[in-house]
């Protein structure tokens, strides 16, 4: 066998064994009992919009939850996450009445496990993505607690 | 992906405003555009080191505060359809390449009776 026929036996090799995982998931708070903004700015009943000079901060909001996916990517389970009931009780723990300056970000404790060397290759392989919603719980300067 | 510098609220989920329950102030929606923050990067692996790579990361805000720059403040704007993807593909020895985004459909929903944020 040639030098060049190993070359391109070794690549063939190499790009057999790539791989490739990863998951993709529908983020909803469907059931969410409180106003959710990703601006600062939340309105009233009224249609009076209160911005940071007539919120108070009054509460942090955390909620992660990673999902798996399988077949590199194509299938998740569940397809959907609902995080209206984390939401729900963490404002309600705050005593706040909504959330302003909500972000969801995906954050990196996936990778090792979406870009695992050769193992990837295989469709059963699992992959994930991490979803973090973050927030401010907020409350009125003017209502009562 | 956030919305930090919008002066408008921009809404996730059936309640639109503290105090109201869920879609009571729904009105029509239009037009529905999409939004969206991503990261991608592509890398080579070297023998020393964690390898070089190059990527982008691009801010949601920055495309909501483009979408809204002609929107009334009177309006408010809602999310639907809101997802988010993390991909990874490994070449052996040789590269890298991830993507990583969050994306949504976003409408503009007229606010009967809103007031704008004071100046």
């Amino acid at each position: 066998m040639t030098t060049g026929a190993r070359w391109l036996l070794g690549a063939f090799g190499i790009l057999a064994l790539s791989g490739c995982a990863g998951a993709r998931v529908n983020v909803t708070a469907d059931r969410a009992r409180y106003p959710l903004s990703f601006s600062p700015v939340v309105r009233d009943a009224s249609g009076r919009p209160y911005d940071a000079r007539g919120w108070v901060k009054v509460g942090w909001l955390d909620v992660r939850k990673t999902t798996p996916g399988f077949v590199y990517s194509a299938l998740t389970v569940p397809p959907t996450r609902d995080f209206s009931e984390e939401i729900n009780a963490q404002v309600a723990a705050a005593g706040g009445e909504a959330v302003v300056d909500l972000s969801v970000t995906i954050g990196g404790g996936c990778g090792w496990l979406n870009g695992f060397p050769i193992l990837n290759a295989l469709p059963v392989w699992p992959g994930c993505v991490p979803v973090r919603l973050t927030g401010d719980i907020v409350r009125r300067r003017n209502s009562s607690p | 992906m956030s919305a930090a510098e919008v002066r408008v609220p921009v809404l996730l989920g059936p309640v639109s405003c503290i105090g109201c329950t869920a879609d009571t102030r729904m009105r029509v929606a239009l037009p529905v555009t999409e939004v969206a923050g991503e990261a991608r990067a592509f890398g080579v692996f070297i023998p020393i080191g964690y390898g070089v790579g190059w990527g982008e990361a691009n801010d949601l805000g920055i495309s909501a505060d483009r979408l809204l720059f002609g929107t009334p403040c009177a309006d408010d704007i809602r999310l639907s359809n809101l997802r988010a993807h993390a991909w990874q593909l490994t070449v052996p020895l040789l590269a890298y390449s991830y993507d990583v985004w969050v994306k949504a459909d976003a409408a503009t929903v007229l606010v009967p009776g809103a007031s704008c944020p004071s100046p």
